[in-house]
């Protein structure tokens, strides 16, 4: 059984020879740079020159042979390019290195102990009909963005054992983007207080979404065996808006984006959303999800994986949830973490319908003892 | 529109409620000798007879909820002195006539513009609608030029200053001279104002990138805090201030960590109890579960708040148990009040009163809107009222139920 039929497998809840690993298949289940050049000479090994392929995450690329050896992962991603307009100029100005993205976001990271670029400036500054119409929005239909994508996906697909994952287009959701581009606090207050404008630019946002990712589809479809979309819901206390605005307002589109995606593959759906997200399961299911991710398993409703399992396995997969990502994995001791990641793996694994992967990327400052200690236990635990 | 006779009904009605009040069948609950006097609370002080099995609550519905009760458009009533004396009048006589609990009728009304108030004094002005409380947004330090360019407010023409003092002097007008008006007060605490002016997200990310901006940030509002008392002290002719009731509602896990709160907080909040001679009253409406031992650092602080996310038993510990403080418990409105049936009222109630029997507390019922209908949500408070006047007021035995857990055990 190689990679892909292994990632299929536990897909169709179905139990393979082992559990499938990912690192790296999404920008969400990933290793910050710090931590992977800790991990990388605490295991003696050459990172050589670490090129990063997000930079907000400060995600590096993997090499092959680190994933192969020392992670048995089973998974590749296949990600977009940039616009042909757009250009990345880092700008230092002492304090912080600063930029402005494809979508006119001002990002900042700190240079000194910095871990993140950070969204500190917001474009559509007022909540009108007027900054929407004149606002230049990416365009999802620029050849630039798919090039080459086809014969990429299709090489992986025909020359290696991975399942191939596409990761989340654009980065973010259709709840996230309009937070990305008129700031948290404000579109918070948009969804209550501007309704009709709030209503416009999820729209639009839905509208790009689907354009990207049919063209993305078009391209890679037959060759992908996973899907990712984003869209953080919830805080770790509970949803970060009500249910109800949820339903009426970002359920419908997500649903219209998952029906785009099908349209144009057999992949399965995977959803990434951070936090407390139990309220809105079966919502997912509801619209087509396959695959849920990351399963915060401190945050409110997820930490019962068995529970979860039970009440939710036969509809989901559940992409993550390995080792509590705040305190365990960062904090615990190696015995720690093995003690919750074989847990967790009794938990999830039953039946197939489970990935182990970390929640979320694995943070810089997370000892490499510990990063070993779960993988360890994954190869060890994790057959069947 | 209000009808021309309703104010000189209301004031009527009022004056009979307060000469014929005397205290109820369960006796004065409230602590007469206790420090400040501010008279412009709707916050008294449980007796410190702790363990006699009896405690004050106070209902404290959102406006809203009385303005749809009542038929007031809200914009009204935070922009007219007329609307605003009236609504307030009514719901003194509503609470009076439907209510057992131990919020009184007085005939000093305090003209209150809520967390609205303080933000305004920057920059932040309010939105108005007729069928919500004002709110505030769009936040005025966008970086360290824009708030190297705020100035400490003028306490006259400021913000809201010179709605409030029109609404201020319109008021004193109207009323008798029996009746009494107190000047608005200015209730944020340093940490919520900066949440609204920097904004959550740019604050968040300051407390990590930029330490001394924080701290420049919080010394300031601080300081523009104690200058707001004292002209409104010199404006009211009265000697000095008293001390403080406080709200810092986005102090809370996890908007900021225990360390955090420490460095960049607490240092604050004492400087302020330091200078007003007391924190009467600190309320977040966040978690501060973690926080607890941190602010029972605060010099002076006589009643704590225990919102509704916020473990009740080492709040018990720290504060109940410590002489001359007390403990204010308050419901979570929808769960625990709106949507709660009676066995979930009293099963909670019961729960309280168990982990809180031996200390000097109250409760307080706040946040209360209409969920789906008027009638619904009134129905509620009356049987909530109803429960608690049962084992409040007329049961003096410890419940035969567990305390609230500790959030260690839990």
């Amino acid at each position: 059984m190689n990679s892909r039929e292994r990632l299929l497998t536990s897909l169709q809840h179905r139990e393979p020879d082992r559990v499938p690993i990912d690192l790296g298949g999404t920008d969400v289940t990933s290793i910050c740079r710090g931590a992977y050049l800790d991990l990388m000479m605490y295991l003696g090994r050459d990172p050589g020159q670490v090129e990063m392929v997000n930079l907000v995450e400060q995600l590096p690329k993997l090499t092959d042979s680190f994933l192969d050896e020392v992670i048995h992962c089973d998974t590749r991603q296949v990600r977009e390019r940039g616009g042909s307009i757009w250009e990345l100029r880092i700008e230092d100005d002492g304090q912080y290195l600063n930029y402005i993205s494809e979508w006119q976001i001002g990002l900042r990271m700190p240079k000194q102990d910095g871990h993140y670029f950070d969204l500190v400036s917001f474009p559509l500054k007022e909540p009108t009909q007027e900054a929407l119409e004149i606002f230049p929005w990416p365009d999802p239909s620029d050849p630039a963005r798919w090039e080459n994508l086809d014969r990429e996906a299709r090489w992986l697909y025909e020359n290696t054992p991975y399942g191939l994952v596409v990761g989340c287009v654009f980065g973010g959701g259709i709840f996230e983007f309009p937070q990305y581009l008129r700031g948290m606090q404000a579109f918070l207050m948009d969804l209550i207080a501007e309704p009709a404008f709030a209503d416009e630019l999820m729209e639009r946002i839905t509208d790009i979404m689907c354009e990207a990712y049919a063209h993305m589809l078009d391209k890679v479809g037959p060759y992908v065996q996973v899907v990712s979309v984003c869209d953080d819901l919830a805080t770790q206390l509970g949803p970060m808006i009500s249910p109800q605005i949820y339903r009426k307002l970002i359920k419908p589109r997500q649903k219209r984006l998952i029906e785009t995606i099908k349209a144009r593959t057999e992949a399965h759906i995977l959803y990434h959303g951070c936090g407390s997200t139990r309220e809105f399961l079966p919502d997912f299911i509801e619209i087509g999800v396959d695959i849920f991710n990351p399963v915060q398993v401190n945050a409110k409703g997820l930490g019962d994986t068995a529970e979860l399992k039970q009440t939710f396995g036969k509809d989901l997969t559940f992409w993550g949830g390995v080792c509590d990502t705040q305190h365990t994995l960062p904090f615990g001791t190696p015995e720690q973490v093995r003690e919750e990641t074989r847990r967790r793996l009794d938990d999830m694994m039953p039946e197939g319908g489970f990935v182990a992967a970390p929640i979320h990327n694995i943070q810089d400052g997370v000892p490499p003892e510990n990063i070993m200690a779960m993988y360890e236990t994954i190869h060890e635990y994790g057959v069947y | 529109m209000l009808s021309d006779d309703k104010l000189p009904w209301l004031v009527d009605r009022i004056r009979q409620i307060v000469e014929q009040a005397s205290a109820p069948a369960w006796g004065d609950l409230w602590d007469k000798t206790a420090p400040g006097t501010q008279n412009i609370s709707m916050f008294a002080y449980p007796n410190p007879l702790a363990g006699i099995g009896l405690a004050p609550f106070v209902f404290s519905p959102d406006a809203n909820f009385y303005a749809r009760l009542f038929g007031y458009s809200l914009k009204e009533v935070f922009t007219d002195a007329t609307t605003y004396i009236c609504f307030t009048l009514e719901q003194m006589v509503w609470n009076y006539e439907n209510l057992h609990h131990d919020g009184s009728a007085s005939k000093t009304i305090l003209i209150n513009q809520l967390g609205f108030f303080a933000p305004s004094l920057f920059g932040m002005m309010p939105t108005y609608a007729d069928d919500a409380v004002p709110w505030i947004k769009g936040p005025v330090i966008s970086d360290k030029a824009s708030f190297a360019r705020l100035k400490q407010p003028d306490f006259y023409t400021s913000g809201l200053s010179p709605l409030v003092h029109k609404m201020y002097a319109e008021a004193s007008d109207l009323l008798p001279k029996d009746f009494q008006v107190e000047f608005t007060t200015w209730l944020t605490g340093p940490f919520s104002l900066l949440f609204h002016l920097r904004s959550p997200v740019d604050l968040a990310m300051d407390l990590m990138d930029d330490p001394p901006f924080v701290h420049d940030m919080m010394a300031f509002a601080t300081h523009c805090m104690k200058e707001w008392w004292k002209e409104r002290a010199r404006f009211l002719g009265r000697v000095g201030i008293e001390p403080l009731i406080m709200g810092d509602d986005e102090v809370g896990v996890p908007m900021i960590s225990p360390a955090q709160y420490e460095q960049f907080v607490l240092p604050y909040e004492s400087e302020l109890s330091e200078a007003f001679g007391g924190i009467d009253y600190w309320h977040s409406c966040s978690n501060v579960t973690k926080l607890l031992p941190l602010i029972a650092r605060i010099p002076k602080l006589r009643m704590m708040d225990i919102g509704p996310w916020t473990a009740l038993e080492p709040a018990v510990r720290l504060f109940g148990k410590r002489p001359g403080s007390s403990i204010m418990k308050r419901l979570h409105p929808v769960s625990e009040v709106l949507m709660a049936s009676e066995e979930q009222m009293r099963s909670r109630l019961l729960e309280i009163k168990a982990t809180c029997y031996d200390i000097p507390y109250m409760l307080f019922f706040d946040g209360l809107n209409v969920l789906d209908t008027v009638e619904e949500s009134v129905q509620q408070v009356l049987l909530l009222d109803r429960v608690c006047h049962e084992i409040f007021h007329c049961d003096v035995s410890r419940p035969d139920v567990a305390p609230e857990p500790s959030p260690l055990k839990q």
